[in-house]
Protein backbone atom coordinates (compact mmCIF):
# COMPACT_ATOMS: atom_id res chain seq x y z
CA UNK A 1 0.00 0.00 0.00
CA UNK A 2 1.42 3.37 -0.97
CA UNK A 3 2.12 6.16 1.49
CA UNK A 4 -0.95 8.25 2.20
CA UNK A 5 -0.75 11.79 0.95
CA UNK A 6 -3.09 14.15 2.71
CA UNK A 7 -3.73 16.31 -0.31
CA UNK A 8 -3.41 15.62 -4.03
CA UNK A 9 0.21 15.97 -5.11
CA UNK A 10 0.88 19.60 -5.93
CA UNK A 11 3.79 21.17 -7.73
CA UNK A 12 4.11 24.11 -5.36
CA UNK A 13 4.00 23.57 -1.60
CA UNK A 14 0.79 24.93 -0.04
CA UNK A 15 1.04 28.39 1.49
CA UNK A 16 0.31 28.80 5.22
CA UNK A 17 -3.36 29.38 5.98
CA UNK A 18 -5.09 31.58 8.53
CA UNK A 19 -4.15 29.54 11.58
CA UNK A 20 -0.66 28.76 10.32
CA UNK A 21 -0.04 32.51 10.20
CA UNK A 22 -1.67 32.96 13.61
CA UNK A 23 0.70 30.42 15.14
CA UNK A 24 3.64 32.02 13.35
CA UNK A 25 2.75 35.38 14.94
CA UNK A 26 2.97 33.69 18.32
CA UNK A 27 6.33 32.14 17.60
CA UNK A 28 5.27 28.59 16.71
CA UNK A 29 6.40 27.11 13.43
CA UNK A 30 4.04 24.85 11.53
CA UNK A 31 4.09 23.05 8.22
CA UNK A 32 1.07 23.88 6.05
CA UNK A 33 -0.64 20.88 4.44
CA UNK A 34 -3.18 22.79 2.36
CA UNK A 35 -6.94 22.36 2.58
CA UNK A 36 -9.23 19.38 2.29
CA UNK A 37 -12.34 19.09 0.12
CA UNK A 38 -14.40 21.01 2.68
CA UNK A 39 -11.94 23.90 2.89
CA UNK A 40 -10.64 22.89 6.31
CA UNK A 41 -7.11 24.02 6.99
CA UNK A 42 -4.61 21.30 7.85
CA UNK A 43 -1.20 21.83 9.39
CA UNK A 44 1.56 19.75 10.89
CA UNK A 45 3.19 20.66 14.19
CA UNK A 46 6.22 19.47 16.09
CA UNK A 47 5.25 17.27 19.03
CA UNK A 48 6.82 19.63 21.54
CA UNK A 49 4.70 22.57 20.33
CA UNK A 50 1.36 20.76 20.53
CA UNK A 51 0.21 21.57 24.06
CA UNK A 52 1.40 25.16 23.82
CA UNK A 53 -0.35 25.83 20.51
CA UNK A 54 -3.56 23.99 21.52
CA UNK A 55 -3.78 26.10 24.65
CA UNK A 56 -3.25 29.21 22.56
CA UNK A 57 -5.81 28.17 19.92
CA UNK A 58 -8.40 27.43 22.58
CA UNK A 59 -7.94 30.44 24.82
CA UNK A 60 -7.38 33.18 22.26
CA UNK A 61 -10.61 35.09 21.51
CA UNK A 62 -9.85 35.18 17.79
CA UNK A 63 -9.51 31.43 17.30
CA UNK A 64 -11.41 29.97 20.29
CA UNK A 65 -11.34 26.27 19.41
CA UNK A 66 -13.53 25.07 22.26
CA UNK A 67 -14.54 21.71 20.79
CA UNK A 68 -12.19 18.81 20.18
CA UNK A 69 -14.18 16.68 17.78
CA UNK A 70 -11.90 13.72 17.34
CA UNK A 71 -8.41 12.34 17.69
CA UNK A 72 -7.61 9.90 14.89
CA UNK A 73 -4.58 7.65 15.22
CA UNK A 74 -3.10 6.80 11.84
CA UNK A 75 -0.33 4.40 10.87
CA UNK A 76 1.64 5.56 7.86
CA UNK A 77 4.36 3.66 6.05
CA UNK A 78 7.27 4.99 8.05
CA UNK A 79 5.63 6.95 10.85
CA UNK A 80 2.72 7.15 13.26
CA UNK A 81 0.41 10.13 13.18
CA UNK A 82 -2.20 11.70 15.43
CA UNK A 83 -4.82 13.89 13.77
CA UNK A 84 -6.67 16.38 15.98
CA UNK A 85 -9.96 17.71 14.63
CA UNK A 86 -10.78 21.02 16.26
CA UNK A 87 -13.88 23.14 15.89
CA UNK A 88 -14.88 26.54 17.16
CA UNK A 89 -18.50 27.18 18.07
CA UNK A 90 -18.07 30.97 17.96
CA UNK A 91 -16.27 31.32 14.61
CA UNK A 92 -17.78 28.16 13.03
CA UNK A 93 -14.36 27.15 11.71
CA UNK A 94 -12.49 23.89 11.81
CA UNK A 95 -8.81 23.04 11.94
CA UNK A 96 -6.90 19.80 11.63
CA UNK A 97 -3.58 19.42 13.40
CA UNK A 98 -1.25 16.52 12.65
CA UNK A 99 1.65 15.25 14.72
CA UNK A 100 4.02 12.55 13.54
CA UNK A 101 6.53 10.34 15.33
CA UNK A 102 8.87 7.55 14.38
CA UNK A 103 7.70 3.92 14.44
CA UNK A 104 9.94 2.66 17.27
CA UNK A 105 8.50 4.63 20.14
CA UNK A 106 5.25 6.49 19.40
CA UNK A 107 4.96 9.04 22.21
CA UNK A 108 2.71 12.08 21.95
CA UNK A 109 2.02 14.88 24.42
CA UNK A 110 -1.40 14.62 26.07
CA UNK A 111 -3.99 17.37 25.64
CA UNK A 112 -6.28 16.16 28.45
CA UNK A 113 -5.55 19.34 30.40
CA UNK A 114 -7.10 21.40 27.59
CA UNK A 115 -10.08 19.30 26.48
CA UNK A 116 -11.53 16.68 28.84
CA UNK A 117 -12.75 14.63 25.90
CA UNK A 118 -9.12 13.90 24.96
CA UNK A 119 -9.00 11.52 27.94
CA UNK A 120 -11.03 8.78 26.28
CA UNK A 121 -9.80 9.46 22.76
CA UNK A 122 -6.19 9.10 23.90
CA UNK A 123 -7.04 5.89 25.71
CA UNK A 124 -8.62 4.64 22.49
CA UNK A 125 -5.53 5.57 20.48
CA UNK A 126 -3.42 3.67 23.03
CA UNK A 127 -5.75 0.68 22.89
CA UNK A 128 -5.96 0.46 19.12
CA UNK A 129 -2.57 1.70 17.95
CA UNK A 130 -0.33 1.54 21.01
CA UNK A 131 0.37 5.28 21.15
CA UNK A 132 1.61 6.59 24.47
CA UNK A 133 0.51 9.97 25.74
CA UNK A 134 2.77 11.83 28.12
CA UNK A 135 0.80 13.50 30.89
CA UNK A 136 -2.36 11.40 30.56
CA UNK A 137 -3.83 10.74 34.04
CA UNK A 138 -4.73 7.08 33.53
CA UNK A 139 -3.60 5.57 30.26
CA UNK A 140 -5.11 2.09 29.93
CA UNK A 141 -7.12 0.09 27.44
CA UNK A 142 -10.69 1.24 26.87
CA UNK A 143 -12.48 -0.96 24.33
CA UNK A 144 -10.45 -4.17 24.47
CA UNK A 145 -10.01 -6.24 27.65
CA UNK A 146 -7.07 -5.23 29.86
CA UNK A 147 -5.17 -8.45 29.12
CA UNK A 148 -5.38 -8.11 25.35
CA UNK A 149 -2.14 -8.61 23.47
CA UNK A 150 -1.26 -6.43 20.52
CA UNK A 151 -2.78 -3.32 19.01
CA UNK A 152 -5.62 -4.24 16.66
CA UNK A 153 -5.55 -1.36 14.20
CA UNK A 154 -1.86 -1.64 13.37
CA UNK A 155 -1.23 -2.96 9.89
CA UNK A 156 0.95 -5.82 11.16
CA UNK A 157 -1.61 -7.06 13.68
CA UNK A 158 -2.69 -10.69 13.43
CA UNK A 159 -6.12 -11.37 14.93
CA UNK A 160 -6.36 -14.36 17.27
CA UNK A 161 -8.19 -17.39 15.92
CA UNK A 162 -10.62 -17.55 18.83
CA UNK A 163 -10.51 -14.28 20.66
CA UNK A 164 -13.54 -14.83 22.86
CA UNK A 165 -13.13 -18.33 24.26
CA UNK A 166 -9.45 -19.16 24.29
CA UNK A 167 -6.47 -17.59 26.00
CA UNK A 168 -4.79 -15.20 23.66
CA UNK A 169 -2.94 -15.93 21.47
CA UNK A 170 -3.36 -19.66 20.91
CA UNK A 171 -2.06 -21.85 18.16
CA UNK A 172 -4.44 -23.97 16.14
CA UNK A 173 -2.90 -27.15 17.58
CA UNK A 174 -3.32 -26.00 21.16
CA UNK A 175 -6.91 -25.22 20.42
CA UNK A 176 -7.70 -28.60 18.90
CA UNK A 177 -5.89 -30.36 21.77
CA UNK A 178 -8.05 -28.61 24.27
CA UNK A 179 -11.23 -29.52 22.41
CA UNK A 180 -10.22 -33.17 22.18
CA UNK A 181 -9.29 -33.52 25.84
CA UNK A 182 -12.75 -32.40 26.95
CA UNK A 183 -14.59 -35.22 28.77
CA UNK A 184 -17.28 -36.61 26.54
CA UNK A 185 -20.76 -37.19 27.88
CA UNK B 1 -33.73 13.99 57.83
CA UNK B 2 -32.09 16.64 59.92
CA UNK B 3 -29.15 16.06 62.17
CA UNK B 4 -28.14 18.76 64.61
CA UNK B 5 -24.53 19.57 63.95
CA UNK B 6 -22.65 19.24 67.21
CA UNK B 7 -19.12 20.05 66.08
CA UNK B 8 -19.21 17.15 63.64
CA UNK B 9 -19.51 14.46 66.31
CA UNK B 10 -22.83 13.04 65.18
CA UNK B 11 -21.71 13.02 61.58
CA UNK B 12 -18.62 11.13 62.58
CA UNK B 13 -20.69 8.65 64.52
CA UNK B 14 -22.92 7.97 61.53
CA UNK B 15 -20.17 7.95 58.95
CA UNK B 16 -20.32 4.92 56.75
CA UNK B 17 -17.44 3.29 54.96
CA UNK B 18 -17.13 3.73 51.24
CA UNK B 19 -18.21 0.70 49.32
CA UNK B 20 -17.31 -0.20 45.76
CA UNK B 21 -20.05 -1.94 43.84
CA UNK B 22 -20.55 -2.91 40.26
CA UNK B 23 -23.55 -1.80 38.29
CA UNK B 24 -23.78 -3.94 35.23
CA UNK B 25 -22.55 -5.10 32.80
CA UNK B 26 -25.88 -6.89 32.48
CA UNK B 27 -28.07 -4.29 34.11
CA UNK B 28 -31.35 -4.25 32.19
CA UNK B 29 -31.64 -0.48 32.20
CA UNK B 30 -28.22 0.30 30.82
CA UNK B 31 -29.27 0.49 27.15
CA UNK B 32 -26.82 -2.15 26.08
CA UNK B 33 -23.96 -3.52 28.07
CA UNK B 34 -22.35 -0.89 30.26
CA UNK B 35 -20.56 -1.47 33.51
CA UNK B 36 -20.31 1.25 36.12
CA UNK B 37 -17.93 0.92 39.02
CA UNK B 38 -19.60 3.00 41.72
CA UNK B 39 -17.96 4.13 44.91
CA UNK B 40 -20.82 4.58 47.35
CA UNK B 41 -21.04 6.21 50.72
CA UNK B 42 -24.38 5.04 51.99
CA UNK B 43 -26.79 5.95 49.21
CA UNK B 44 -24.58 8.63 47.70
CA UNK B 45 -22.30 8.10 44.72
CA UNK B 46 -18.84 9.46 45.53
CA UNK B 47 -17.13 8.29 42.38
CA UNK B 48 -18.06 6.49 39.22
CA UNK B 49 -16.04 4.89 36.48
CA UNK B 50 -17.77 3.71 33.32
CA UNK B 51 -16.21 0.59 31.84
CA UNK B 52 -17.06 0.23 28.17
CA UNK B 53 -16.14 -2.10 25.35
CA UNK B 54 -18.49 -5.02 25.98
CA UNK B 55 -20.11 -4.42 22.59
CA UNK B 56 -16.91 -3.69 20.71
CA UNK B 57 -17.15 -5.23 17.27
CA UNK B 58 -14.18 -3.61 15.61
CA UNK B 59 -16.17 -1.47 13.20
CA UNK B 60 -13.05 0.48 12.21
CA UNK B 61 -11.00 -2.64 11.56
CA UNK B 62 -13.89 -4.12 9.53
CA UNK B 63 -14.09 -0.92 7.50
CA UNK B 64 -10.39 -0.96 6.75
CA UNK B 65 -10.59 -4.54 5.51
CA UNK B 66 -13.56 -4.14 3.19
CA UNK B 67 -14.20 -2.10 0.09
CA UNK B 68 -16.21 1.10 0.35
CA UNK B 69 -19.22 -0.58 -1.21
CA UNK B 70 -19.06 -3.71 0.96
CA UNK B 71 -18.83 -1.67 4.15
CA UNK B 72 -22.07 0.19 3.31
CA UNK B 73 -24.07 -2.74 4.63
CA UNK B 74 -22.27 -2.70 7.98
CA UNK B 75 -22.45 0.96 8.94
CA UNK B 76 -26.07 0.77 10.12
CA UNK B 77 -24.84 -1.41 12.99
CA UNK B 78 -22.72 1.33 14.53
CA UNK B 79 -25.76 2.89 16.14
CA UNK B 80 -28.58 0.49 15.51
CA UNK B 81 -31.30 2.95 16.45
CA UNK B 82 -30.17 5.54 13.95
CA UNK B 83 -28.95 3.50 11.03
CA UNK B 84 -29.95 6.15 8.51
CA UNK B 85 -27.76 8.76 10.19
CA UNK B 86 -24.81 6.35 10.25
CA UNK B 87 -25.19 5.63 6.55
CA UNK B 88 -25.67 9.30 5.79
CA UNK B 89 -22.42 10.33 7.52
CA UNK B 90 -20.40 7.53 5.94
CA UNK B 91 -21.78 8.11 2.46
CA UNK B 92 -21.31 11.87 2.77
CA UNK B 93 -17.64 11.37 3.66
CA UNK B 94 -17.13 9.30 0.50
CA UNK B 95 -19.13 11.70 -1.65
CA UNK B 96 -17.09 14.66 -0.40
CA UNK B 97 -13.91 12.84 -1.27
CA UNK B 98 -15.00 11.62 -4.70
CA UNK B 99 -16.99 14.80 -5.43
CA UNK B 100 -20.10 12.79 -6.29
CA UNK B 101 -23.12 14.96 -7.05
CA UNK B 102 -26.29 13.68 -5.43
CA UNK B 103 -29.59 14.24 -7.24
CA UNK B 104 -31.96 16.60 -5.48
CA UNK B 105 -34.71 14.03 -5.21
CA UNK B 106 -32.35 11.61 -3.48
CA UNK B 107 -31.34 14.31 -1.01
CA UNK B 108 -35.00 14.87 -0.11
CA UNK B 109 -35.59 11.16 0.27
CA UNK B 110 -32.55 10.98 2.57
CA UNK B 111 -33.91 13.78 4.72
CA UNK B 112 -37.37 12.19 4.96
CA UNK B 113 -35.96 8.82 5.95
CA UNK B 114 -33.40 10.23 8.40
CA UNK B 115 -36.07 12.28 10.14
CA UNK B 116 -38.37 9.26 10.38
CA UNK B 117 -35.42 7.43 11.88
CA UNK B 118 -34.90 10.26 14.37
CA UNK B 119 -38.51 9.90 15.50
CA UNK B 120 -38.02 6.14 15.97
CA UNK B 121 -34.90 6.70 18.01
CA UNK B 122 -36.46 9.38 20.22
CA UNK B 123 -39.58 7.30 20.76
CA UNK B 124 -37.52 4.38 21.96
CA UNK B 125 -35.34 6.52 24.18
CA UNK B 126 -38.34 8.29 25.71
CA UNK B 127 -40.12 5.03 26.38
CA UNK B 128 -37.08 3.44 27.99
CA UNK B 129 -36.36 6.62 29.92
CA UNK B 130 -39.77 6.50 31.61
CA UNK B 131 -39.30 2.80 32.26
CA UNK B 132 -35.95 3.52 33.90
CA UNK B 133 -37.63 6.03 36.17
CA UNK B 134 -39.98 3.30 37.29
CA UNK B 135 -43.02 4.31 35.24
CA UNK B 136 -44.37 0.85 34.57
CA UNK B 137 -47.73 2.37 33.67
CA UNK B 138 -47.38 1.66 30.01
CA UNK B 139 -45.73 4.74 28.60
CA UNK B 140 -43.30 2.55 26.61
CA UNK B 141 -46.26 0.76 25.05
CA UNK B 142 -47.57 4.04 23.70
CA UNK B 143 -44.23 5.00 22.16
CA UNK B 144 -43.55 1.49 20.88
CA UNK B 145 -46.96 1.35 19.22
CA UNK B 146 -46.10 4.41 17.10
CA UNK B 147 -42.53 3.27 16.61
CA UNK B 148 -43.92 0.14 15.00
CA UNK B 149 -45.86 2.19 12.43
CA UNK B 150 -42.74 4.08 11.36
CA UNK B 151 -40.69 0.89 11.27
CA UNK B 152 -43.16 -0.54 8.78
CA UNK B 153 -42.92 2.67 6.71
CA UNK B 154 -39.16 2.30 6.55
CA UNK B 155 -39.48 -1.40 5.87
CA UNK B 156 -41.56 -0.61 2.80
CA UNK B 157 -38.84 1.74 1.60
CA UNK B 158 -35.70 -0.25 2.32
CA UNK B 159 -36.86 -3.81 2.92
CA UNK B 160 -35.43 -3.82 6.45
CA UNK B 161 -36.82 -2.80 9.79
CA UNK B 162 -33.65 -1.57 11.47
CA UNK B 163 -30.51 -2.21 9.41
CA UNK B 164 -31.75 -0.23 6.45
CA UNK B 165 -28.67 -0.03 4.20
CA UNK B 166 -30.76 2.43 2.21
CA UNK B 167 -28.53 5.44 1.61
CA UNK B 168 -25.96 4.57 -1.04
CA UNK B 169 -23.13 6.33 -2.80
CA UNK B 170 -24.70 8.77 -5.27
CA UNK B 171 -28.25 8.54 -3.99
CA UNK B 172 -30.48 5.97 -2.36
CA UNK B 173 -31.11 2.25 -2.88
CA UNK B 174 -34.36 2.73 -4.78
CA UNK B 175 -37.20 5.16 -5.14
CA UNK B 176 -40.05 5.50 -2.68
CA UNK B 177 -42.84 2.96 -3.20
CA UNK B 178 -46.09 3.98 -4.84
CA UNK B 179 -48.39 5.97 -2.59
CA UNK B 180 -45.89 5.96 0.29
CA UNK B 181 -45.58 9.72 0.68
CA UNK B 182 -49.35 10.15 0.86
CA UNK B 183 -49.57 7.46 3.52
CA UNK B 184 -46.82 8.98 5.67
CA UNK B 185 -48.28 12.45 5.34
CA UNK B 186 -51.74 11.25 6.32
CA UNK B 187 -50.41 9.36 9.35
CA UNK B 188 -48.39 12.33 10.62
CA UNK B 189 -51.17 14.84 10.10
CA UNK B 190 -54.00 12.78 11.46
CA UNK B 191 -52.33 10.69 14.14
CA UNK B 192 -48.74 11.48 15.06
CA UNK B 193 -49.21 15.03 16.40
CA UNK B 194 -52.06 13.75 18.54
CA UNK B 195 -49.86 10.95 19.86
CA UNK B 196 -47.16 13.39 20.93
CA UNK B 197 -49.77 15.34 22.89
CA UNK B 198 -50.76 12.04 24.43
CA UNK B 199 -47.20 11.35 25.62
CA UNK B 200 -47.03 14.80 27.10
CA UNK B 201 -50.36 14.33 28.86
CA UNK B 202 -49.01 11.13 30.39
CA UNK B 203 -45.64 12.33 31.56
CA UNK B 204 -44.75 16.01 31.28
CA UNK B 205 -46.80 17.35 34.20
CA UNK B 206 -46.97 14.16 36.22
CA UNK B 207 -45.90 15.12 39.79
CA UNK B 208 -43.94 11.91 40.37
CA UNK B 209 -42.15 12.38 37.07
CA UNK B 210 -41.30 15.97 37.96
CA UNK B 211 -39.87 14.98 41.35
CA UNK B 212 -37.69 12.36 39.70
CA UNK B 213 -36.41 14.67 36.95
CA UNK B 214 -36.36 18.32 37.96
CA UNK B 215 -33.11 19.69 39.33
CA UNK B 216 -31.33 16.36 38.87
CA UNK B 217 -28.26 15.69 36.79
CA UNK B 218 -27.32 19.25 35.92
CA UNK B 219 -24.87 19.55 33.05
CA UNK B 220 -22.74 22.65 32.91
CA UNK B 221 -22.59 23.88 29.29
CA UNK B 222 -18.84 24.61 29.39
CA UNK B 223 -18.07 21.25 30.93
CA UNK B 224 -20.28 19.60 28.32
CA UNK B 225 -18.42 21.29 25.48
CA UNK B 226 -15.11 20.30 27.03
CA UNK B 227 -16.28 16.69 27.05
CA UNK B 228 -17.50 17.03 23.46
CA UNK B 229 -21.16 16.46 24.35
CA UNK B 230 -23.48 17.24 21.43
CA UNK B 231 -27.07 16.74 20.39
CA UNK B 232 -30.14 17.26 22.59
CA UNK B 233 -27.95 16.85 25.69
CA UNK B 234 -25.99 20.03 25.07
CA UNK B 235 -29.02 21.87 23.67
CA UNK B 236 -30.81 21.23 26.96
CA UNK B 237 -27.94 23.09 28.65
CA UNK B 238 -28.45 26.21 26.57
CA UNK B 239 -26.04 25.78 23.66
CA UNK B 240 -27.77 26.08 20.31
CA UNK B 241 -25.68 23.58 18.39
CA UNK B 242 -27.58 21.58 15.83
CA UNK B 243 -25.69 20.74 12.67
CA UNK B 244 -28.88 20.85 10.62
CA UNK B 245 -29.13 24.57 11.33
CA UNK B 246 -25.52 25.35 12.19
CA UNK B 247 -23.87 23.92 9.08
CA UNK B 248 -26.78 22.83 6.90
CA UNK B 249 -25.96 19.72 4.90
CA UNK B 250 -28.18 17.90 2.39
CA UNK B 251 -31.33 20.03 1.88
CA UNK B 252 -31.86 21.19 5.46
CA UNK B 253 -31.28 24.80 4.42
CA UNK B 254 -34.44 24.65 2.30
CA UNK B 255 -36.64 23.51 5.16
CA UNK B 256 -38.06 25.53 8.03
CA UNK B 257 -37.78 24.17 11.55
CA UNK B 258 -36.93 25.26 15.08
CA UNK B 259 -34.18 23.88 17.26
CA UNK B 260 -35.52 23.32 20.78
CA UNK B 261 -33.08 24.79 23.31
CA UNK B 262 -33.48 24.89 27.07
CA UNK B 263 -31.30 26.71 29.57
CA UNK B 264 -32.14 24.52 32.55
CA UNK B 265 -29.75 21.65 31.87
CA UNK B 266 -31.31 18.99 34.08
CA UNK B 267 -32.85 15.61 33.31
CA UNK B 268 -36.25 17.18 32.69
CA UNK B 269 -34.85 19.67 30.17
CA UNK B 270 -33.28 16.88 28.13
CA UNK B 271 -36.63 15.05 28.11
CA UNK B 272 -38.43 18.23 27.03
CA UNK B 273 -35.97 18.86 24.19
CA UNK B 274 -36.54 15.36 22.82
CA UNK B 275 -40.33 15.68 22.97
CA UNK B 276 -40.09 18.97 21.05
CA UNK B 277 -37.78 17.42 18.50
CA UNK B 278 -40.44 14.83 17.70
CA UNK B 279 -42.75 17.60 16.53
CA UNK B 280 -39.98 19.40 14.63
CA UNK B 281 -38.97 16.21 12.84
CA UNK B 282 -42.58 15.59 11.84
CA UNK B 283 -42.77 19.15 10.47
CA UNK B 284 -39.58 18.56 8.51
CA UNK B 285 -40.98 15.38 6.96
CA UNK B 286 -44.19 17.11 5.89
CA UNK B 287 -42.27 19.96 4.27
CA UNK B 288 -39.81 17.63 2.56
CA UNK B 289 -42.67 15.55 1.14
CA UNK B 290 -44.32 18.69 -0.20
CA UNK B 291 -41.10 19.88 -1.81
CA UNK B 292 -40.06 16.44 -3.11
CA UNK B 293 -39.06 16.96 -6.76
CA UNK B 294 -40.91 14.60 -9.06
CA UNK B 295 -43.68 13.91 -6.59
CA UNK B 296 -44.80 10.33 -6.17
CA UNK B 297 -42.90 7.61 -8.02
CA UNK B 298 -45.35 6.78 -10.73
CA UNK B 299 -45.46 10.41 -11.90
CA UNK B 300 -41.72 10.88 -12.17
CA UNK B 301 -41.26 10.53 -15.90
CA UNK B 302 -44.52 12.24 -16.70
CA UNK B 303 -43.61 15.20 -14.52
CA UNK B 304 -40.25 15.52 -16.17
CA UNK B 305 -41.78 15.81 -19.63
CA UNK B 306 -44.36 18.30 -18.46
CA UNK B 307 -41.85 20.43 -16.64
CA UNK B 308 -39.24 20.50 -19.40
CA UNK B 309 -41.82 21.60 -21.96
CA UNK B 310 -42.88 24.58 -19.90
CA UNK B 311 -40.64 25.88 -17.15
CA UNK B 312 -37.23 24.93 -15.81
CA UNK B 313 -37.02 21.26 -14.79
CA UNK B 314 -36.62 20.64 -11.08
CA UNK B 315 -34.64 17.50 -11.60
CA UNK B 316 -32.22 16.32 -14.21
CA UNK B 317 -31.71 13.18 -16.27
CA UNK B 318 -29.29 12.11 -13.56
CA UNK B 319 -32.14 12.01 -11.06
CA UNK B 320 -34.04 9.60 -13.24
CA UNK B 321 -31.00 7.43 -13.77
CA UNK B 322 -29.98 7.10 -10.12
CA UNK B 323 -33.25 7.34 -8.29
CA UNK B 324 -35.89 5.82 -10.53
CA UNK B 325 -33.83 3.18 -12.29
CA UNK B 326 -31.89 2.21 -9.18
CA UNK B 327 -28.44 2.58 -10.69
CA UNK B 328 -25.63 1.57 -8.33
CA UNK B 329 -21.94 2.39 -8.27
CA UNK B 330 -19.42 -0.27 -9.25
CA UNK B 331 -18.34 -2.73 -6.57
CA UNK B 332 -14.73 -1.60 -6.84
CA UNK B 333 -15.53 2.09 -6.50
CA UNK B 334 -12.34 4.03 -5.92
CA UNK B 335 -12.43 7.55 -4.49
CA UNK B 336 -9.25 9.58 -5.04
CA UNK B 337 -6.56 9.84 -2.37
CA UNK B 338 -7.32 12.46 0.21
CA UNK B 339 -8.94 13.18 3.50
CA UNK B 340 -12.46 14.14 4.48
CA UNK B 341 -14.56 14.56 7.59
CA UNK B 342 -18.33 14.48 7.21
CA UNK B 343 -20.72 14.97 10.10
CA UNK B 344 -24.47 14.74 10.46
CA UNK B 345 -26.83 15.48 13.33
CA UNK B 346 -27.85 12.05 14.53
CA UNK B 347 -30.55 11.72 17.22
CA UNK B 348 -27.73 11.59 19.77
CA UNK B 349 -25.51 14.39 18.51
CA UNK B 350 -22.79 15.00 16.01
CA UNK B 351 -22.00 11.77 14.22
CA UNK B 352 -18.93 12.04 12.04
CA UNK B 353 -16.74 9.93 9.83
CA UNK B 354 -13.09 10.79 9.34
CA UNK B 355 -11.91 9.11 6.19
CA UNK B 356 -8.35 8.92 4.89
CA UNK B 357 -8.12 7.38 1.44
CA UNK B 358 -5.08 6.30 -0.55
CA UNK B 359 -6.79 5.90 -3.91
CA UNK B 360 -7.56 2.20 -3.61
CA UNK B 361 -10.99 0.62 -3.22
CA UNK B 362 -10.42 0.08 0.52
CA UNK B 363 -10.38 2.93 3.08
CA UNK B 364 -6.87 3.47 4.46
CA UNK B 365 -8.15 4.81 7.76
CA UNK B 366 -11.74 5.14 8.83
CA UNK B 367 -12.60 6.64 12.19
CA UNK B 368 -16.04 7.09 13.71
CA UNK B 369 -16.90 10.07 15.82
CA UNK B 370 -19.86 8.56 17.59
CA UNK B 371 -21.80 10.97 19.79
CA UNK B 372 -22.58 8.45 22.53
CA UNK B 373 -18.87 7.93 23.18
CA UNK B 374 -18.56 11.55 24.27
CA UNK B 375 -21.94 11.64 25.97
CA UNK B 376 -21.09 8.74 28.26
CA UNK B 377 -17.64 10.11 29.07
CA UNK B 378 -19.21 12.97 31.05
CA UNK B 379 -21.33 10.59 33.17
CA UNK B 380 -18.88 10.36 36.08
CA UNK B 381 -18.97 14.13 36.49
CA UNK B 382 -22.76 14.21 36.55
CA UNK B 383 -23.46 11.42 39.03
CA UNK B 384 -20.90 12.55 41.58
CA UNK B 385 -22.55 13.22 44.98
CA UNK B 386 -25.98 12.20 43.71
CA UNK B 387 -28.14 9.43 45.16
CA UNK B 388 -27.54 6.07 43.54
CA UNK B 389 -31.17 5.88 42.41
CA UNK B 390 -30.63 8.97 40.26
CA UNK B 391 -27.68 7.41 38.46
CA UNK B 392 -30.04 5.43 36.27
CA UNK B 393 -32.20 8.50 35.59
CA UNK B 394 -29.18 10.61 34.64
CA UNK B 395 -27.66 7.93 32.46
CA UNK B 396 -30.97 7.27 30.77
CA UNK B 397 -31.55 10.97 30.09
CA UNK B 398 -28.25 11.13 28.20
CA UNK B 399 -29.77 8.69 25.67
CA UNK B 400 -26.61 6.68 25.22
CA UNK B 401 -26.63 3.67 22.93
CA UNK B 402 -23.82 1.32 23.86
CA UNK B 403 -23.05 -0.12 20.40
CA UNK B 404 -22.49 3.48 19.37
CA UNK B 405 -20.03 3.91 22.26
CA UNK B 406 -18.11 0.70 21.62
CA UNK B 407 -18.38 0.53 17.82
Amino acid sequence: MSEVVATPVEVTPPSPGEYGLFLKENGIDSKPLGKDSQDVEMLELEGKDLVKSCKLLKENKKTNFDLLLLITAVELKSSFQCVYLLHSLSTKKSLRIKISTGKENPVFPSVTSIWSTADWYEREAYDMMGFKFEGHPDLKRILNPDNWIGFPLRKDYIPPSDALNGPHPVSEKEMSDRTLSKPSK
Amino acid sequence: MSIVKDSGQTEKAFKTDEMVINMGPQHPSTHGVLRLILKLEGETVRDCEPVIGYLHRGMEWLGQNRTYVQYQALVDRVDYLAGMSDSHAYIMAIEQLAKVKVPLRAEYIRVICTELNRIISHLLSLGIFLLDLGAMMGFPFYTFRDRETILSFLEEVSGQRMMFNYIRIGGVFKDLPKGWTRKVKKWINEEFFKYVDEYEALATNNPIFLVRTQGIGYMDPNLGISYGVTGPNIRASGIDFDLRKYQPYSVYDKLKFNVPVSKVGDVNARYACRIQELRESARLILQAIDQLPGGDTEDLEKNKVELTSGEKPVFSAEDLMIVAKGKQVAAAFKPPAGESYAAVESPRGQLGVHLIADGSSVPYRLKWRSPSFNNVSILHEMVKNQPVADTVAIFSSLDVILPDVDR
